[in-house]
């Protein structure tokens, strides 16, 4: 019984989100058919600019941050936060371009590009590393803290390697063509599914069962639910959440490799600023809270289709700028993660009346 | 004394349901002005429950409450102030780094246009601690002061609130003797002004000391309400748990066998210093002392929790420094730790869960992926064993008495097949009926051959319980008992007892 009620409760949470994403769907589609519907009466040629095709195809500049979600579903599973995921992307791809471009000089392109992206994966592991580090060495600073200082630490080391300097490979032959390898596109029939979202749904597939079905997963939890239990219950909770900081810094290099790929292959300095807040954000809204000890990796993949949907639907059907979508988005995200608190407020209100006019009545 | 009058208080037919559980069904009370009312009942009776529909915290489902004969509806806790109801709780939840007089008006401060006169608040507190006969400064910081003079301070502030009903929930439980009369003579004065209190107590002394009339809860129904002359301790008791209680500690009949535990020299500066104990397997010893003589920190120095500089541990004859938790678990050492709420238990999770937390990595498939089958046969089965009461090992912890909170913690230690289990304060905010329920299980770990070495500061359990006693003082060791049947409390008291005073 039980089992089943803590099971409807969960699922209760994806649920909403899915009827949140057929609810933003169908007013999209609507208003982009009452759009098309309005030019062809004014006899100009009317597209569909909102479609399942569309979508799927445009899907890519939502997925960058997705990676990094998945790295921060982790942490904030265990009540901490991370919000200089953003520089460490940063620094991550900063490595990866400085790293291809004497390299290649040297060796086979293949091989430096390689080389490259290796680096990059380090670099990311190593900042989360140092994250971790600092985390649990010092328990008396907050993880928000630690982290707003190491951002402003990773950046700056950009800057350092990078200067001004924005570094090029739009024309460099490997580059591209490797990059085709990971972060191209599929196609099947008119649908051209980008690799990038194949790879994220198989990077979630594996944190899915990371988080709820191995004894990795309990652990995060029980740390997050309540930290000195488990170190009392036998969890080597500083070395845990240190890993997963790890983890989490590899996830944010991943995001830095699709982004290198994807913008024209350029490398900056003051690339993916604000990243950080999206990955939270998806992350939140999929139902991973920051007090920690839930959430769940269907919640985060609806949510970073929500948030593509959103941005698109707003973007190129009510053709918001881009500032105006932000502002939106973080509407929804707000009112839709109160939504549980809001209605049982509801329904306290509701009882305390019925019990004032009871009251009343005596 | 009891005046018959029309009763300030009354509260008819209470119920208040929570998800799975009701938590009180058809509770009634009544309270009269100038009287000490005394509510007893075991952990989970719905005393705690009950006090928080009084104060507006939660909604009764069902039921009414009359103040002054007419309803009132508590919509929340501020409604309870404004009537003139007040609590006192068992830990003060005052700010340590504010003054007296600070704490006491915090929330209804004088004003002067927008500013706050701390000058007339300083009077006021003085008047205030005057009245109740504290002595000291409206002036002083709140953390520099006793638990007991923290209560003072909730109880001054209660009446600056013009309280005309006070709950002290559980006011003596961090009390010293001493300090407990004091707060009986203030509870008197109280009375004496017409102010009714509400007792919430597990401490017989305080109830018969103090109350006028008591009036039991159990399993979330109203039992009865007697005056306190018509009622003594093993009648109390019978209500309390429904039956009467024979073989409250086991019979025993100890084999100790080979030593299994040694602590040699064991120091940390500024915790303890030179501390040596044994145990035997089959063994129950005693490490007793008062609340701060440094038992926690020794037993948490040698499960790895914290460290110490220097002295040795010997495990079943081999040398360990256990570096955490994990450590001294996978050498079959199970620690019971002093609060089960913060540190024994994950509240928001099953029974199930919790009980399977410190051997997840065993009972599961290639040692990563979760076995639900396998958990749930070890859970259901520490749940028989130790006649968890739930209904079954999906509840949620939380939602447990304290006794079968205990109990699941206990499992832990069970399930991870522990040959040496270190209970810190077992029974501590435990009733009656699972006290007895955990002395049987302590008995019978032993009679298989467990060595069991238990904290407390209850005198009645530890010497009824223990087979030898080693006693705490300042973080030493001062006394080891090892012929239990001539023992005298004032024996161990005296151990007990920091030097300088004694002396």
């Amino acid at each position: 019984m039980k089992a089943k009620k803590a099971l409807s409760h969960l699922l209760r949470w994806e649920t909403m989100l899915v009827v949140l994403l057929v609810a933003l769907w169908l007013v999209f589609d609507a208003k982009d058919a009452s759009l098309q519907a309005a030019k062809l009466a004014k006899g100009r040629k009317a597209t569909d600019v909102f479609n399942f095709t569309k979508m799927l195809n445009g899907m890519g500049p939502y997925l960058l941050y997705s990676f990094m979600a998945l790295g921060m579903a982790l942490i904030l599973g265990m009540g901490d936060i991370d919000i200089s995921v953003g520089a460490i992307a940063a620094l991550s791809a900063s490595v990866m371009g400085t790293v291809y471009g004497p390299f290649k000089k040297v060796m086979a392109p293949g091989l430096a590009l390689a080389l490259a992206i290796l680096c990059c994966v380090m670099t990311g592991a190593a900042c989360g590393f140092l994250n971790g580090f600092l985390v649990t060495r010092f328990r008396e600073l907050f993880p928000m803290i630690i982290t707003l200082g190491t951002q402003l630490f990773y950046r700056g080391f950009c800057y350092l390697l990078l200067g001004g300097e924005t570094l090029q490979y739009k024309d460099d032959t490997v580059w591209v063509g490797f990059k085709k390898l990971y972060n191209g596109s599929i196609t099947l029939g008119d649908l051209s599914i980008p690799t990038m979202l194949i790879w994220f749904l198989l990077l979630a597939a594996v944190f899915f069962v990371f988080l709820h079905l191995t004894t990795g997963g309990r652990k995060l939890f029980a740390i997050g639910t309540n930290r000195v239990t488990s170190r009392y219950s036998g969890i080597r909770v500083d070395r845990f959440e240190l890993s997963m900081f790890v983890i989490c810094g590899v996830t944010s290099a991943l995001s830095a490799m699709f982004y290198v790929g994807s913008v024209s292959a350029t490398v900056r300095a003051d690339a993916m600023v604000g990243y950080e807040m999206y990955a939270i954000a998806v992350a939140v809204l999929g139902g991973f809270s920051t007090g920690g000890g839930k959430g769940n990796i269907i919640g985060l993949i609806l949510s970073v289709i929500i948030f593509g949907v959103m941005k698109k639907g707003l973007g190129t059907v009510f053709g918001l700028p881009d500032s105006t979508v932000n502002l939106a988005v973080g509407a929804v995200l707000i009112v839709f993660s109160l939504l549980p608190n809001l209605l049982e407020d509801l329904s306290n209100f509701r009882r305390l009346r019925r019990q004032h006019a009871q009251a009343q009545l005596k | 004394m009891p005046q018959a009058s029309q009763p300030l208080l009354e509260m008819r037919n209470i119920t208040k349901i929570f998800p799975g559980v009701r938590a009180l069904d058809g509770v009634s009370f009544d309270l009269r002005p100038g009287e000490i009312h005394a509510i007893v009942g075991e952990n989970g009776a719905g005393k705690s429950t009950f006090i928080k529909v009084l104060t507006g915290v939660h909604q009764p489902d069902g039921g009414e409450i009359i103040l002054d004969g007419r309803p009132i509806v508590m919509s929340n806790p501020n409604v309870a102030i404004h009537h003139g109801i007040a609590a006192i709780y068992q830990h003060a939840a005052s700010y340590p780094d504010l003054s007296v007089a600070e704490n006491i008006f915090i929330g209804h401060e004088f004003k002067t246009g927008p500013f706050v006169s701390w000058i007339k608040a300083r009077r006021a507190a003085q008047k205030l601690l005057d009245e109740i006969g504290a002595n000291f400064s409206p002036n002083a910081s709140v953390g520099s002061l006793s638990v007991a003079q923290q209560q003072m301070i909730e109880i001054a502030k209660a009446l600056s609130q013009n309280a005309r009903i006070l709950i002290m929930d559980e006011p003596t439980a961090a009390l010293s003797k001493k300090e407990s009369e004091e707060l009986y003579s203030i509870a008197r004065g109280l009375r004496d002004k017409g102010v009714a209190i509400i007792l919430i107590s597990h401490r017989f002394e305080d109830i018969f000391g103090l109350a006028d009339r008591c009036t039991v809860f159990r399993d979330a129904h109203y039992i009865g309400t007697w005056g306190i002359d018509e009622v003594n301790e093993s009648l109390l008791v019978h209500h309390m748990v429904g039956h009467a209680i024979e073989h409250y500690y086991p019979e025993r009949d100890p084999h100790p066998g080979e030593e299994i535990l040694k602590v040699e020299h064991l120091s940390r500066t500024g915790y303890f210093k030179d501390v040596s104990f044994t145990l035997r397997a089959g063994e129950i010893v005693g490490l007793t002392g008062l609340v701060g003589a440094g038992r926690t920190e020794v037993v948490e120095a040698v499960c790895g929790v914290t460290r110490f500089d220097s002295g040795t541990v010997t495990v079943e004859g081999k040398p360990q420094h256990f570096r955490d938790p994990r450590d001294s678990m996978d050498n079959g050492i199970g620690l019971l730790p002093e609060d089960r709420q913060k540190q024994g238990l994950l509240l928001p999770w099953s029974i199930n869960r919790n009980i399977t937390l410190p051997i997840i990595d065993k009972c599961s498939k290639a040692k990563l992926f979760l076995s639900g089958k396998s958990e749930r046969s070890i859970s259901n089965k520490e749940k028989d064993q130790l006649a968890i009461k739930a209904p079954d090992v999906e509840t949620a912890a939380g939602t447990l008495s304290g006794g079968n909170q205990q109990k699941v913690v206990i499992g832990k230690q069970l399930a991870a097949s522990s040959r040496i289990i270190i209970l810190d304060e077992p029974t501590k905010g435990v009733d009656i009926g699972s006290k007895a329920a955990i002395y049987e299980l302590m008995a019978e770990l032993a009679s298989q051959g467990v060595g069991i070495l238990m904290i407390s500061s209850e005198m009645p359990e530890v010497m009824n319980m223990s087979d030898r006693i080693y006693v705490m003082s300042e973080g030493r060791v001062t006394k080891e008992f090892t012929n239990v049947k001539d023992l005298t409390q004032q024996q161990i008291l005296e151990a007990a007892m920091p030097q300088e005073r004694t002396a």
